[in-house]
């Protein structure tokens, strides 16, 4: 019965699912009457490579670990490690939303010389200068990894409602709990083991977006994963062997190439707010202050909801902004 | 939120998870249907069954009796003293039938004395029964001493010899007389052939 108990009743909690590249992490929250969120449930298992469908005992795990927490039958949302993204920019002339969809769809599979089939692509419409265009952040994910996912997530007991890059479910997450990152031009990174993604807003609207590749893990232990995602907008970076600031150099100046080619001097932002493991590293922001001239926090996710233990870093920021937006969503509905 | 939820969730695998989800709802759906009629099954044998047993207990007591008519007449039986029972509380009817009176009067008749005529009235103010006696007796001792038998039972009030004059009586000569009395209705018949008053006296 109790496999069933959260399929006819109203889901108060926003149950996210992370394949991070270092963890699985599975985390359910409620928004209480004062706006806190308070966290039910918080695990991390071992890393699940989407690359193959996830092995039975880590899955017994998964699904004694779901139907432990009592989320059997939850609406779940996904998020799914950047590295695993395709990312990429594209211009195109200025058309209605149908011919837009076609286009960026076929722009993207140009572009990432993928396989139709294959892939999933979404596009965002981003702010353009240029008369007469529209600017479009192109995503694209290979559908067995969408697929190893859901399997995994199903398999476990949940219903998977959506599936987001992790950059952008942290971005959601810190739009709603960080303060000030909606006002002014703001460079927002989400830092992953194996992949930082550098996004830029301007008053909370998103102007360009960048991924770098690398060893970005806290320890810097791990082997640099094979560049199988490259793309013209993803530039593999030889991080220093340092455990001081040093390390992060290769990442701060490739910050600041990017961040040449997208503002100029009056556009430069105000500041830097990072997610991420290594986001709680001095190091990491004194280093990105010293390079790129911005001030440097981060953004704090571990203080975003209440619970019995305290969260790791920023490890949780994908899984929570995931989260934040059924809670939004629940917020709303009550609101009305 | 300016940047839109980008979903990278197939309309297929959506699809497969509503399904999911539906086939789950169904399956609860079912089970509680199932244990309702279940619970409701069960509730309607147990009611069923309890019928079943008073009708067998009703059953069995129309079974042992010789035939339904015995019944019937049983039942009529105790209706009759019902409403009988309810004619006296209403002050309808005497509590004592006339034969017992006659019975205990005859019971105390000496033994030359022999009763020729009776006559019985009930009325209802006061509540008593008038006895008028018509009888001859062998002498004029054995009237007297009937007329003392009589007088002396607590049932019988208002002894009087109203008339007594010599006759014949199959070529005998005879006292021939007429006793009046009169019963109170309150008496009660203790055993065949005597009579007593009622604790309480007079209703």
């Amino acid at each position: 019965m109790r496999h069933f108990q959260n399929i006819l009743t109203k889901q108060t909690m926003a149950v996210a699912v992370d394949f991070a590249a270092d963890a699985l992490r599975c985390i359910a929250i409620e928004r209480a009457a004062d706006g806190t969120w308070t966290r039910r449930v918080a695990f991390e298992l071992p890393a699940a490579p989407l690359d193959r469908s996830m092995d039975d005992s880590a899955l017994r795990e998964f699904s004694a670990k779901v139907s432990e927490a009592g989320l059997n039958g939850c609406r779940c949302r996904v998020t799914i490690a950047s590295h695993l993204f395709r990312m990429d920019m594209a211009q195109l002339p200025t058309m209605n939303e149908q011919e837009l969809a076609a286009s960026a769809r076929f722009e993207a599979i140009d572009r990432f010389g993928v396989n139709a089939a294959d892939v999933m692509i979404q596009h965002a419409s981003l702010p353009c200068k240029t008369p007469g265009r529209c600017a479009l952040l192109l995503l694209a994910v290979p559908l067995f990894i969408i697929r190893n996912a859901t399997q995994a997530v199903m398999a476990s007991g949940l219903s998977p409602c959506s599936i987001e890059n992790a950059a952008c479910a942290a971005l959601h997450g810190a739009e709603l709990r960080h303060a000030g990152l909606n006002t002014g031009m703001i460079a927002f990174m989400h830092i992953e083991p194996q992949q930082a993604v550098l996004l830029l807003l301007k008053d909370g609207q998103l102007q360009f977006v960048r991924s770098m590749q690398g060893d970005w893990s806290i320890a810097g232990e791990h082997e640099m994963a094979e560049d199988q995602n490259t793309t013209s907008n993803s530039i593999a970076l030889e991080p220093e062997e340092s455990d001081g600031a040093w390390r992060w150099s290769s990442l701060a100046e490739e910050t600041l190439r990017c961040l040449r080619q997208a503002c100029d001097e009056s556009t430069w932002p105000d500041r830097m707010v990072v997610s991420g493991a290594p986001s709680s590293e001095r190091e990491l922001l004194d280093t990105l202050k010293g390079v790129c001239g911005i001030d440097s926090a981060s953004v704090g996710s571990a203080s975003w909801s209440n619970g019995n233990e305290e969260l790791k870093s920023d490890t949780w920021a994908a899984a929570l902004g995931a989260a934040s937006l059924d809670i939004q969503t629940n917020s709303s509905k009550r609101a009305a | 939120m300016n940047l839109p939820v980008l979903d990278f969730l197939p309309s297929e695998t959506r699809r497969a998870v509503h399904a999911q989800r539906s086939k789950r709802r169904i399956a609860l759906l079912g089970i509680l249907l199932l244990v309702f009629s279940v619970g409701v099954s069960a509730h309607s044998w147990n009611s069923q069954r309890i019928a079943a047993e008073d009708c067998n207990v009703i059953s069995s007591l129309v079974s042992k009796a010789p035939v339904f008519d015995v019944v019937m007449d049983g039942f009529a039986r105790e209706q009759a003293n019902l409403t009988r029972e309810l004619r006296l509380s209403n002050g309808l009817f005497p509590t004592i039938s006339a034969s017992s009176v006659v019975a205990t009067i005859t019971n105390m008749l000496p033994d030359h004395v022999t009763l020729t005529g009776m006559r019985l009235e009930t009325s209802d103010e006061p509540k008593q029964m008038m006895v008028v006696l018509t009888g001859v007796a062998a002498a004029n001792t054995d009237l007297v001493d009937f007329e003392h038998k009589l007088a002396g039972s607590s049932a019988f009030r208002g002894v009087t010899i109203s008339e007594s004059k010599v006759g014949e009586f199959m070529g005998k000569r005879v006292e021939e007389f007429t006793v009046s009395l009169h019963v109170p209705l309150c008496v009660q018949v203790c055993k065949p052939g005597t009579m007593r008053v009622a604790q309480g006296g007079v209703n």
